[in-house]
């Protein structure tokens, strides 16, 4: 094992089997996750039937979509938001973060990443499970071909980077005290919309098209998930990887050097 | 050479202030008003290796911020700190993977994992090799006597218990430094002399230099050849407690019983004697008078049952000294 490597590991390693001790809270989770399915769908397929629109997917599309949103939910910033080190920095805690001898912001983009890992991890099984199990229109239905499928994992993987540089790009807010918490929560709240989790990207105006698919969080989902629906060409490839990396490294530089900042005018509260 | 340097350190913060009520609040989202706070200034001081130095001064003094500005956490307004020839913040990494930080007030143990889960993380954390690693561990529980608590979360430990094991994880990477920002804050009494226990004797086996914050003169009376007071960020007192004691607390109290009630004490080298029934008490300058000639007198005048020569508590010295300055 990289000597270099072996905190980051070790501290990855903590965080997926601390989550999975709690068991009441990966069956929750899991239904949490399967009602909203029904939910979403439902409404969806009202505007399917009766509207008069033209929709640029499908309805079993659409519905494939729902299914995977929620089984992706937990690589986005901002679903099911890791407060610990939001509550370090307003305790006071974060000292003995500041006196390891590790990298601040490698030390917390490495706790993000595997937060966001377990959840993902901890709650697909099931909802999986009852996604193929699923009565009717709402099944989920994989008709892509295992190549898409493929390149959508791939995507989401490289979208979960993107996804943790925002989360640590909302750290170095919450450390500066002239931003505090809130424009961070704003942040979040943007980010879920604007990556789908409520209306599929597909489902919003023709004309809002452009902007959607080239701002940052449609790449950390909406985009990947295209592709295991079978609503998006395999040549679409290179441009989602494309925006990923442009917002990826602004975001990450944008963050280290903020953090950096912060940590020189920091203030350690209490005795 | 020393291990610690500290020259001319300066550090302010900036405290906004909010005016009263609704309209103050929203004024406040426009201009605020500041105020600076000088948490420290100028502060110098040095360190050998080994020593071990209690560092005292009333709430707000500066005593936090100088161990975070010493431990690499604080950037100073202006100043040096070298430690082992580092400047910390400028070199944070490397500066605290050789020194070990315990604040008593905040944890550092993983409160849902068990504890030699949470040491397994810090071993990992700091590299430490898994052989020396395992030697060490056992050192140290088996020191401390929590051999027994590996395998319970940490949720679930005692404060008494949980303050032991946040020792143990700031000493599994070996740190030749020791930071202890009030270690024996809330313990019984028991607990405190183990840790001191503990502590004595890991400065002494290696040589640990040891750096203490704490308001238990207790503390200070059983552990440090050295102490140093801050108040209002500036060192008012550097040096040996029998010194501090010589110079802000010169008096000694004789504290005697009679076997009968004695007609009148005549005592005159005494600063003062108070009689009270059978029991006497006498404060008297040893560099005036030798207490054992007190002492022959005492016993000359009223057969005794009881006598004790006492120092005045450090504590009650410590709060003379800080009223005598004001703080």
């Amino acid at each position: 094992m990289n000597a270099k490597m072996r905190p980051y590991i070790a501290l990855f390693r903590q965080r997926l089997l601390g989550g999975l001790q709690y068991r009441a809270g990966f069956w929750g989770t899991a239904i949490t996750h399967v009602v909203w399915v029904y939910v979403r769908v439902a409404i969806v397929a009202v505007f399917y039937r009766h509207g008069n629109g033209q929709a640029g997917i499908t309805l079993e599309q659409a519905a494939a979509m729902i299914w995977l949103q929620e089984m992706a939910l937990n690589l986005m910033p901002g679903f099911g938001v890791d407060t610990t080190v939001w509550s370090r920095i307003s305790r006071g805690d974060v000292g003995y973060d500041l006196v390891r001898p590790l990298d601040v912001y490698n030390h917390w983009y490495v706790s993000a990443l595997s937060d966001k890992l377990a959840r993902f991890l901890l709650s697909i099984g099931p909802v999986l499970v009852m996604a193929l199990l699923a009565p009717g229109t709402v099944r989920l239905r994989l008709a892509a071909s295992p190549l898409s499928i493929l390149a959508g994992f791939f995507t989401l993987a490289t979208g979960l980077m993107l996804s943790c540089a925002v989360i640590c790009l909302c750290y170095a807010a919450q450390m500066d005290v002239n931003v505090g918490n809130g424009p961070a929560g704003a942040l979040m709240t943007v980010a879920q919309i604007l990556a789908g989790s409520l209306l599929p990207l597909q489902l919003w105006p023709d004309a809002l098209q452009t902007f959607l698919r080239w701002q940052p969080f449609a790449s950390m989902m909406d985009l990947p998930l295209r592709f295991m629906a079978g609503a998006a060409a395999l040549s679409e490839l290179p441009q989602v990887l494309l925006t990923q990396a442009l917002w990826g490294v602004a975001i990450w530089r944008l963050g280290r050097a903020w953090m950096g900042l912060n940590l020189r005018r920091l203030i350690v509260q209490g005795g | 050479m020393s291990q610690i340097v500290l020259s001319q350190v300066c550090k302010t913060f900036v405290v906004r202030k909010r005016q009263k009520g609704l309209f103050g609040a929203m004024r406040g989202a426009f201009t605020r008003d500041k105020e600076l706070v000088r948490a420290v200034r100028e502060l110098s001081f040095s360190v050998n290796e080994g020593e071990l130095v209690g560092y005292i001064g009333p709430n707000g003094a500066g005593k936090s911020t100088t161990i975070k500005m010493m431990s690499g956490i604080l950037v100073p307004d202006s100043g040096e700190i070298t430690i082992m020839n580092r400047v910390p913040w400028k070199e944070r990494t490397a500066h605290v993977a050789q020194i070990g930080v315990v604040f008593g007030q905040r944890s550092q143990l993983w409160w849902d994992t068990p504890v030699n889960e949470s040491f397994e993380l810090l071993r990992d954390i700091y590299r430490v090799p898994q052989a020396g690693y395992r030697r060490r561990l056992d050192d140290l529980t088996a020191l401390l006597g929590v051999e027994k608590l590996m395998n319970t979360p940490v949720r679930q430990l005692s404060l008494g218990q949980r303050m032991k094991c946040e020792l143990i994880g700031a000493l599994l990477h070996a740190p030749r430094i020791l930071f202890l920002d009030e270690p024996t804050i809330g313990l019984d009494a028991v607990t405190k002399l183990s840790l001191r226990g503990f502590l004595t004797d890991l400065n002494r086996r290696e040589g640990v230099t040891m750096l203490l914050t704490t308001h238990d003169m207790d503390d200070i009376e059983a552990l440090c050849s050295r102490v140093m007071v801050i108040g209002r960020g500036q060192l008012l007192f550097d040096g040996a407690l029998d010194e501090l004691r010589a110079r802000y607390a010169p008096h000694r109290m004789i504290r005697a019983r009679f076997a009968r009630q004695c007609a009148a004490l005549e005592l005159p080298e005494a600063e003062s004697v108070v009689l009270n029934g059978l029991n006497a008490e006498i404060t008297f300058l040893p560099a005036r008078v030798p207490p054992e000639r007190l002492i022959a007198r005492l016993a000359a005048a009223c057969p005794l049952t009881d006598l004790t020569v006492e120092a005045p508590d450090i504590e009650r010295l410590v709060a003379g000294m800080y009223e005598e300055m004001a703080l």
